[in-house]
């Protein structure tokens, strides 16, 4: 019986030591996709005077040359690039941030909604628990050590997965290497989309309607926000580059804010506080300013390439100057 | 007893008589489930003229927990 | 705790470790009992107390039941037991419930009267240890257990780590016998309930735990997706897409659930331990009553001995009073699973289907033993009429909003034939539905081939630990960092 278990014993620790060797393997050998497009981009020699706009769908409204047109009728001469790219969030941009500090841009300016810091796959409010005592986590001790490779994709082996069989996908169906059309000039992650073009239903955003209700997804407390602690460490990163930031929140529909549960809208200002409080920077508040009607596609993405939406442009360059202005 | 009991449940639970013997229970015949526990029950207390206690229905894991209550009842084993 | 997190293989390792090396019988029941109670209060913290208040109660509650000559007084002693218990768990569970009707219907009769809430936390597992202490005090009442004699042995039967968050619900008889060193001797067969290898039990626990690792983190956790995503606003969906995702979710709660469970099982396996299946492969039944003797089989067994049968013993025969003694039942089952109206709901259409089923067996005799249903076809044909009425009442298992409720159950019946908007679905979750396809058809050979933990567990070695690595290389894979909270966690 002694032995049997023995040979179990052995058995377990061959199975985890050869899984866990293929694994990490296989995640630091798999080309980091998104990463190399990013670097495709970084690489390049770009202007000396630039500003980059960050920011995930919500920022796609935005176009760049209305905003350095801007900053130069009032004599600021700098290129602007919108790196915003849809679905990408501060987890993923940070995996990017020493490709962003090499260009050394003046300015980074970074929007963001409700969305960013949605708690992944889940859609319970966890109740904090307070404790008397807390028992360290393994997960605690191991964020002590850190490996030797990309640990953005250890921390989410689902996200490198997918993309690799996604990547596979593409290139079988030959649709990688397709130049594909960007919305406006300098923005190299957009892709031209013209549905953006056409606003929604006034009915779907009324009180009630389909795009005005809050449901589903919902942002975990300050500590617990991965999404959060990635920005975090995003912006110590570019400070400590000597880059300027500003964050901002992008326009939300005022519809969708007045029925969000109490407890989001604390979690949500708590947070834009922390960073201002922690890196002595301003967060221009823009989710609550615009209620114009007729310019929504749905709650926190406005349309694009219309004149209806180029105070969007026009409000970031309005941003840009001021802090300029501040130096 | 016996004989009688085994055929009277394989009747009710629609299975052949050689299916079933002491260790039978609701955890190796499919068709045992608790509606047919009690057709079972109301069955056996009209065959054997016995009435059985709460306690005795819930504590029938096994034909052979049957047998028992049955003769806790005076039905006698012998055919 | 949960089970699907390294604190918890760390935790599991660290115990075994610990009986290994200290052998004497009576401390290493000692070192489960700590362990467990750490493993309450990683999740629970100060809520621990709770835990043991139930237990203190009911232990010296049972002793004084069994000593006690008078029918009377037993009576009293029951009670306080019963009030004691479920006292705690209504106001833990429904107080925040209670306190919203309240102030709907206040709002409604247009009176100042909001009260607000009082948010509180679920303390782990709270609905699965009262059930369990119940049915002690219980058991012990109707005279056919005896009391434990030592605190330590019946504090262990209530907070044993394996089954403690989510089942299954043990009772006494089956285990205290086991804490006191008395392993019976089963067959093995083919639909068994009790899992028993005498000589294979640790790699029988180690091969269940690895199946219930797969069917959690590798199935259920990915196919979530796709359902909260048709779920999260049904209104203005196909009728394909609703029952996409009903089928999806019944996926992922069976994964979810039965994983868990898998977990739980395997772990006590380990540990010496043998508990009762909770699942036997409850999407092929063939009628509800017989989905309810497959589907969280524990909890239905304890409401059948300690709700059902003690409402319809008296008077069996008169269909009225099965079928009422069957809807409380599945009301109560129902709202057992969490406090919303829909929950009530669930119970409510599962109490019609049985209740129906039950009244039409009884009552029309030529159905009962017809034998159109013994042939393949009346079978297949009884499988997908039963799992058609049981998705329909998963969707009242899985959307709280009435609205999106009533909405998601039209579609299911009146079917609109549209499918773009379910094609596109398909086409952006293609992983999910991959997964799910997977799952069905290794479902299926399961269920054809027999049980398929048996077969792998009897691998030999290097087979068995190729299978291990290919199922933590799987799970590694698709993991996602953020581990999920498993459906009945809640409870």
């Amino acid at each position: 019986m002694l032995n049997s278990i023995k040979k179990i014993v052995f058995c377990l620790i061959i199975s985890f030591s050869i899984a866990l060797t293929i694994f990490f393997t296989t995640i630091s050998s798999l080309p980091d996709y998104v990463y190399e497009e990013h670097e495709k981009f970084y690489l390049q020699e770009l202007p000396n005077e630039k500003i980059f706009i960050f920011g995930s769908s919500q920022t796609f409204a935005i176009n760049p040359i209305i905003v350095s047109d801007v900053l130069s009728a009032e004599g600021h001469n700098y290129t602007v690039f919108h790196l915003g790219q849809g679905s990408f969030d501060a987890e993923e941009r940070l995996r990017t941030a020493d490709l962003i500090s090499s260009q050394k841009p003046e300015i980074v300016i970074y929007g963001v909604a409700y969305q960013t810091f949605y708690s992944h796959g889940r859609n319970t409010i966890e109740k904090p628990i307070d404790s008397v005592f807390e028992f360290p986590t393994v997960r605690d001790f191991l964020a002590v050590f850190s490996l030797p490779i990309n640990t953005g994709l250890i921390d989410n082996p689902k996200y490198a997965t997918i993309n690799t069989i996604n990547h596979f996908f593409q290139t079988w169906e030959g649709k990688y290497d397709e130049v594909l059309p960007r919305p406006y000039p300098n923005t190299p992650f957009f892709i031209m989309d013209d549905n953006a073009k056409i606003p929604a239903e006034q009915k779907d955003l009324e009180v009630g309607g389909r795009l005005a209700d809050f449901r589903g997804m919902e942002i975990y407390p300050i500590e617990k926000n991965r999404s959060f602690n990635a920005l975090k460490k995003l912006i110590h990163n570019l400070h400590e580059n000597e880059i300027e930031v500003i964050i901002f929140t992008v326009p939300h529909h005022k519809n969708w804010l007045t029925q969000l549960p109490e407890q989001q809208t604390e979690i949500f200002e708590g947070m834009m506080d922390n960073l201002e409080q922690e890196f002595d920077l301003k967060v221009y508040r823009l989710h609550d300013k615009y209620d114009t009607e007729g310019i929504w596609i749905d709650h926190d993405h406005v349309i694009a390439y219309d004149k209806k939406t180029n105070f969007y442009s026009e409000e970031i360059a309005t941003i840009l100057l001021t802090e300029m202005k501040e130096k | 007893m016996s004989e009688r009991l085994y055929k009277l449940i394989a009747k009710i639970l629609g299975v052949n008589v050689s299916d079933i013997n002491d260790e039978s229970s609701p955890e190796t015949i499919e068709s045992w489930d608790s509606f047919n526990s009690l057709v079972i029950v109301d069955e056996l207390e009209s065959e054997f003229e016995v009435s059985f206690s709460l306690e005795e229905i819930i504590d029938s894991p096994n034909v052979s927990a049957i047998k028992k209550h049955l003769k806790n009842h005076g039905v006698s084993l012998d055919d | 705790m949960i089970f699907t997190s390294i604190d918890f293989i760390v935790f599991f390792v660290f115990i075994l470790a610990s009986i290994t090396v200290i052998k004497h019988r009576k401390f290493q029941h000692l070192i489960l009992l700590g362990g467990s109670y750490y493993f309450f209060y990683f999740s629970s913290n100060y809520l621990i107390v709770l835990l043991i208040f139930s237990t203190v109660l009911d232990y010296y509650l049972a002793k004084m039941i069994y000593n006690s000559k008078d029918i009377s007084k037993k009576k009293i002693l029951l009670s306080i037991s019963l009030i004691g218990n479920l006292g705690l768990l209504g106001f833990f569970k429904y107080t925040d419930f209670a306190i919203l009707q309240f102030n709907i219907l206040g709002n409604y009769l247009d009176l100042a009267t909001s009260i607000p809430y009082y948010n509180l936390v679920l303390p782990l597992g709270i609905s699965f240890y009262t059930f369990q202490t119940l049915s002690y005090t219980i058991d012990v009442y109707r005279g056919s257990l005896e009391p434990s004699k030592r605190f330590s042995e019946f504090a262990l039967f209530v907070a044993f780590f394996p089954q403690l968050v989510a089942g299954p619900i043990l009772r006494a008889k089956q285990f205290l016998p086991q804490l006191r060193e008395k392993i019976q001797e089963y067959n093995a067969g083919g639909n068994i309930r009790q899992i028993v290898f005498q000589n294979v039990n640790i790699k029988f626990g180690i091969t269940l735990m690895a199946f219930g690792f797969i069917k959690k983190m590798f199935f259920a956790d990915n196919i979530a997706p796709l359902v909260d995503n048709i779920f999260f606003n049904p209104i203005g969906a196909e009728s394909f897409t609703i029952i996409l995702g009903a089928l999806a979710f019944a996926v992922q709660v069976y994964g979810d659930f039965s994983g868990y469970t898998d977990i739980a099982i395997g772990a006590a396996l380990i540990l010496g331990f043998k508990i009762p299946a909770n699942f036997n492969k409850p999407y092929f039944a063939t009628s509800p009553t017989a989905f309810w003797n497959k589907w969280h089989i524990s909890l239905s067994l304890w409401i059948r001995d300690y709700l059902y049968l003690p409402l319809v013993f008296k008077n069996r025969k008169s269909s009225t009073r099965i079928f009422l003694s069957l809807m409380i039942a599945f009301m109560l089952i129902g709202f057992w699973h969490g406090d919303g109206w829909n929950f009530l709901i669930f119970g409510i259409l599962q109490g019609i289907f049985v209740g129906v089923h039950t009244v039409i067996r009884k009552n029309v005799k030529f159905l009962r033993n017809h034998t159109f249903f013994d042939t393949k076809f009346g079978k297949v044909l009884s499988i997908f009429i039963t799992q058609y009425l049981i998705f329909f009442s998963f969707l009242a298992f899985r959307i709280p909003d009435m609205n999106h409720l009533f909405y998601s159950m039209q579609k299911y019946i009146l079917i609109d034939f549209q499918v773009t908007e379910t094609i596109s679905i398909i086409q952006s979750h293609k992983i999910s539905i991959f997964l799910m396809v997977l799952f069905i058809i290794i479902h299926f050979i399961s269920f054809r081939k027999g049980n398929l933990v048996e077969i792998f567990a009897k691998l030999n070695y290097k087979y068995w630990t190729l299978f291990l690595t290919g199922s933590i290389l799987a799970i590694l894979l698709l993991f996602d960092g953020n581990p999920t909270d498993f459906i009945y966690f809640k409870f």
